[in-house]
């Protein structure tokens, strides 16, 4: 084998650039701050895919020492678990990025000055988040990736964000002290905090596994799993147009991600059956909630939230399956990182288009604090007809829409045939029974949506059908059929260093 | 990639192409749109006939690429898909004749065909798959692509009926999913044809093969219209007629029963389903939804409803006959997947050219239609005979193989189902004739009611025919005439010609004695 292709140096620009970049966006003003934006993103989001292709290319998981000024020497962990993150923050990071360029380009003043150096800085976050090979790293991450969003999602300024990041906040800060908590105990217990050596340490030390539960309750909270995910829906749907598809599409993964390399990498010894039972069946029930929840959710933003909190339960039903060794429930689990990444982000997208062409775009998005759930559509309704108004928008919206509910020929379908298929291999037939019940409910709150869509409009369509973030939406949303045609793509990406070997 | 696997991705491109193209056309460009309609169909035919004499001089047609590890995605001209493909070309080219003229003055018609040329080639792509998972991949790709199809008209009817078309078909393509992965983590990736894999399992697996086998019929059924997984059928009917055509004939139903004879053939191949016995249990279903099928037509005042139901106990032919283990029946239920198709698609020609242009949509309504539309309603009435079964339409062919080869293993119970049902499609087709022949109309103007807008069409018409002609075909223009003359006389001649070699009955029974005999 030749040298890694995971350098030192790749890694820190992959972290380095958008930070250093939304920084330099900071005293900046006007046109050169958009054009200052403009390079950092370009410039991050071919450093991120720069790294993820060397991943690609490696055949295990690469491991990197930082020494640097610290006490602490820092190890970074390159394999298919961060590769997975590392592209989700890199697709939806560029596109995100893209829209909100595009917005500006006219007038980068109405922007809030926070919002490049904050969202550049939460690329940053995310894709170390991927990477870093100890517990207290992590934790500073989520810590310095949640006070990020909670952030950014008060920019849109008015009472109701303002609350919404408030308690976006107070959550973020339970979870955190949960998981520091915990931290704390698993490194008195095991005296180290880095993921390589816990699983030896703590073999026999089961007040440590007590930490590891604490740190788990805390990931939970801040993934968020329902029934903890009071904070989210509000939360994705007062924060600006540029900012709810990343937070949708990748912060929801971050915890996911720490989650997993806790469990599956560093301890999978220590996870006995019965927790990883536990685990799924939280997610089964958080699959069913979020489902049913957007299927009577008034707004589209807020239907497609709390989508998110069904998807994210799907992750977690994939648990079980690793936990017995089934390399398909690994695959599957990944894959539907990215490619709901993705698709959520690309619909949101879509939907701040579509919105727009609607009668009332606040309400349409983010719904009457007195609509009326069930049965009637009122904010839905407002947007019948946008196959006529916004058609590359609903495109987008349709093809994402595939992805979620698991249709081929798109990377949704991919992540279900494979946890299907892990699910089927071990016979964990109530597994099978929610991924089945939660695609079909995922179709239902779905139509809700692309019914009206093909409603005729009774006054004419507006002057424009499109512009350029339509186009950024669709070709966000096309990446997923680029999986769902060549999924070896992104199968053998996540397989790279992957703990468990196939069942 | 083996030889001949150009062809295969010619004429998959033929089919994905124009819908590429027409997508971002400007609703104005009629012209573009239309031309680009008329040579991609045309383009299609050409391949499909090249490949048709390929294979029936023994050339292989294969194209495989590497999908997921260990699955492959594969593409194979064999003898049932070529059938199929053949099929759904001949009638994609009449239907997008039809379709051109029939939303002439429709909204939105780029992404009508754009979605009309997606849903032809999702059928190619069902056709010519070489295992169950290329199968399915094309499968849901149909479900989706005709959706907006179904919803094309936008108003409160259609898309209450495209909510219930995607309730049934997302439900059944879950089944499908379901059974589908069972049977990659049982016996990993089978190629249809190679029955001997399952039959191999059949002694330790026998119970996950009977699981896995009814998941497969049942989401494919849902497509195929068995009761009671039918009920979305009659509701997609708001779609306009060109999609209900395509949908009745080619497209969504002949999809579910080509996919159920190919599980039964193909995947589990005869001896294993009769041994695991769920072939009698099938063939029930199939015979109860004949019936119940035609009694539904009997009620039906609305014409596309009633031929709705009528698809319904019709397509069951197709999973009766090859749900019966002889020779004779498969061949019949093979011929019938062309001949339905054939009879359908003209009924449906038909219907639409009588509610466009005449006004009538209620079966109480066509008082009068035979004079006012003769051309229609004489293609009409030579494809309700079929139906029937009257000689020497290809109705006809169909039930006699049928029957037949029900008694040769002693199933006499489905002649009686097929005598039963004869006489329903009598009861059913035969008032309606009648009335359009016989009865006396109330005050009805003797003109087609937007003369206007068939004129506009006519000139392209005159340049074929001469204006000597127009004077007669006044009741429509060309573009909906000819389809209709096209299918409804080949109902007849290939009823008649069915004796001669490549006719579907004779192309079916080449087929048949393979699956029965092993390779000539």
């Amino acid at each position: 084998m030749t040298a890694a292709p995971v350098s030192g140096a790749l890694v820190l620009a992959a972290i380095a650039l958008p930070a250093l970049g939304g920084v330099a966006t900071w005293p900046l003003r006007g046109r050169w701050r958009w054009r200052v934006a403009a390079t950092s993103v370009v410039a991050s989001s071919l450093a991120t895919l720069a790294l993820v292709l060397a991943i690609a290319r490696s055949t295990g998981a690469v491991t990197l020492q930082l020494t640097g000024p610290t006490a602490l020497p820092l190890t970074l962990v390159a394999d298919g678990l961060a590769a997975a993150l590392v592209l989700t923050v890199a697709l939806v990071g560029t596109a995100v990025g893209a829209h909100a360029l595009f917005e500006d380009r006219a007038d980068p003043r109405r922007r809030h000055r926070g919002h490049w150096p904050l969202s550049l800085l939460l690329w940053s976050g995310l894709v170390s988040l991927g990477l870093v090979g100890d517990l207290l790293s992590a934790y500073l991450l989520l810590e310095l990736v949640g006070l990020c969003g909670a952030l950014l999602v008060t920019f849109r300024g008015g009472r109701a964000p303002l609350l919404a990041g408030a308690r976006y906040l107070v959550a973020e800060l339970v979870a955190s002290l949960t998981m520091l908590f915990g931290i704390a105990i698993v490194w008195w217990q095991a005296g180290t905090v880095t993921y390589a050596e816990l699983g030896a340490a703590l073999a026999d030390a089961p007040l440590g596994w007590v930490g590891l539960a604490v740190i788990t309750v805390g990931l939970l909270v801040k993934m968020p799993l329902a029934p903890l995910h009071i904070w989210l829906p509000a939360a994705h749907t007062q924060a600006p147009t540029a900012v709810s598809p990343f937070l949708s599409g990748v912060m929801v993964k971050a915890a996911v991600i720490v989650l997993a390399r806790l469990w599956f990498v560093s301890t999978p010894e220590l996870l006995t059956t019965d927790a990883a039972r536990l685990l799924g069946g939280l997610g089964g029930v958080a699959v069913v909630w979020g489902s049913l929840t957007a299927l009577r959710s008034a707004g589209l933003k807020r239907l497609v939230a709390a989508s998110t909190v069904s998807q994210l339960g799907l992750l977690l039903l994939s648990v079980p399956l690793v936990g017995d060794g089934a390399l398909q429930g690994w695959t599957g689990a990944l894959v539907l990182v990215v490619s709901h990444g993705v698709a959520k982000a690309a619909m949101l997208l879509a939907v701040t288009c579509m919105a727009e062409s609607a009668a009332d775009a606040e309400v349409v998005l983010v719904g009457h604090r007195d609509a009326q759930p069930m049965g009637h559509d009122p904010e839905l309704h407002r947007l019948s007809g946008s196959a006529t108004r916004r058609p590359v928008a609903l495109l987008a919206f349709g093809v994402a829409a595939l992805s979620l509910v698991g249709l081929p020929p798109t990377g949704g379908f991919i992540a279900k045939w494979y946890l299907l298929l892990g699910a089927v291999a071990l016979e964990r037939w109530w597994i099978v029974a929610v991924i089945l019940l939660g695609t079909l409910l995922t179709a239902a709150y779905l139509t809700r949506f692309l019914l009206p869509a093909f409603a005729t409009p009774e006054e004419s369509p507006p002057v424009r059908a499109w512009d350029g973030r339509d186009v950024i939406a669709l070709l966000l949303a096309t990446s997923t059929l680029v999986f769902g045609l060549f999924p070896r793509l992104l199968v053998d990406l996540v397989q790279v260093g992957a703990p468990v070997s196939g069942a | 990639m083996s030889g001949g696997g150009g062809l295969l991705l010619a004429l998959m491109a033929a089919s994905f192409l124009p819908a590429a193209l027409i997508f971002p056309l400007p609703e104005a460009w009629e012209r573009t749109r239309r031309t680009i309609n008329l040579v991609g169909a045309g383009v299609k035919v050409v391949l499909v006939l090249v490949l048709a004499v390929g294979v029936f001089t023994g050339a292989q047609y294969e194209l495989r690429a590497t999908f997921l590890p260990g699955i492959d995605l594969v593409l194979k001209a064999d003898p049932i898909p070529v059938l199929f493909v053949f099929l759904s070309a001949l009638l994609w080219f009449t239907t997008t004749i039809y379709a051109i003229g029939y939303l002439a003055r429709g909204d939105h018609r780029s992404r009508f065909f754009g979605f009309f040329s997606l849903c032809v080639a999702s059928t190619v792509g069902i056709a010519l798959a070489g295992n169950l998972v290329t199968f399915l991949l094309f499968y849901e790709l149909l479900t989706v692509t005709t959706y907006p199809l179904v919803v094309h008209q936008g108003d409160e009817k259609a898309r209450a009926g495209g909510r219930i078309y995607l309730l049934y078909t997302v439900t059944g393509g879950a089944v499908l999913l379901l059974g589908t992965v069972w049977l990659q983590a049982l016996a990993g990736t089978v190629t249809f044809g190679d029955t001997a894999a399952l039959s191999a399992l059949a002694g330790q697996e026998r119970a996950a093969l009977t699981v896995i086998f009814v998941l497969l019929v049942t989401g494919l059924g849902v497509k195929a219209a068995l009761v009671p997984l039918h009920g979305w059928l009659p509701r997609a009917m708001v779609a306009p007629a060109p999609v209900s055509a395509l949908l009745h004939a080619v497209a969504v139903v002949k999809a579910g029963a080509y996919g159920i004879v190919r599980v039964v053939h193909d995947l589990y191949g005869a001896p294993l389903a009769t041994e695991l016995g769920v072939l009698t249990p099938l063939a029930v279903v199939a015979a109860f939804t004949i019936v119940y099928g035609s009694l539904r037509a009997l009620v039906q005042d609305n014409i596309k409803r009633r031929l709705a139901f009528s698809t319904v106990s019709q397509l069951s032919y197709i999973v009766l006959g090859a749900s019966i283990v002889s020779l004779v029946s498969v061949t019949g239920a093979l011929a019938h997947l062309v001949h339905q198709g054939v009879m359908k698609v003209t009924l449906f020609y038909g219907a639409g050219i009588l509610a466009r242009n005449y006004r009538i949509t209620a079966v109480s309504e066509m008082a009068g239609a035979g004079r006012r539309a003769p051309v229609t309603m004489t293609m009409m009435t030579i494809a309700a005979l079929g139906k029937i079964g009257v000689p020497p339409t290809v109705g006809f062919v169909t039930k006699w193989h049928l029957g037949l080869g029900a008694a040769d293993v002693g199933q006499d119970w489905v002649i009686l189902v097929l005598l039963a049902s004869s006489a329903l499609n009598a009861a059913y087709f035969l008032p309606m004739l009648s009335r359009a022949w016989f009865a006396r109309e109330e005050e009805v103007p003797d003109h087609p009611a937007p003369a206007s807008a068939a004129a506009a069409l006519t000139p392209q018409g005159v340049r074929i025919t001469g204006s000597s002609v127009r004077a007669k075909l006044r009741e429509a223009d060309l573009w909906l005439l000819f389809p209709a003359v096209l299918t409804g006389t080949s109902v007849l001649v290939l009823g008649v010609l069915a004796g001669l070699p490549f006719s579907p009955i004779d192309w079916a029974e080449g087929i048949a004695r393979v699956l029965f005999e092993g390779r000539p």
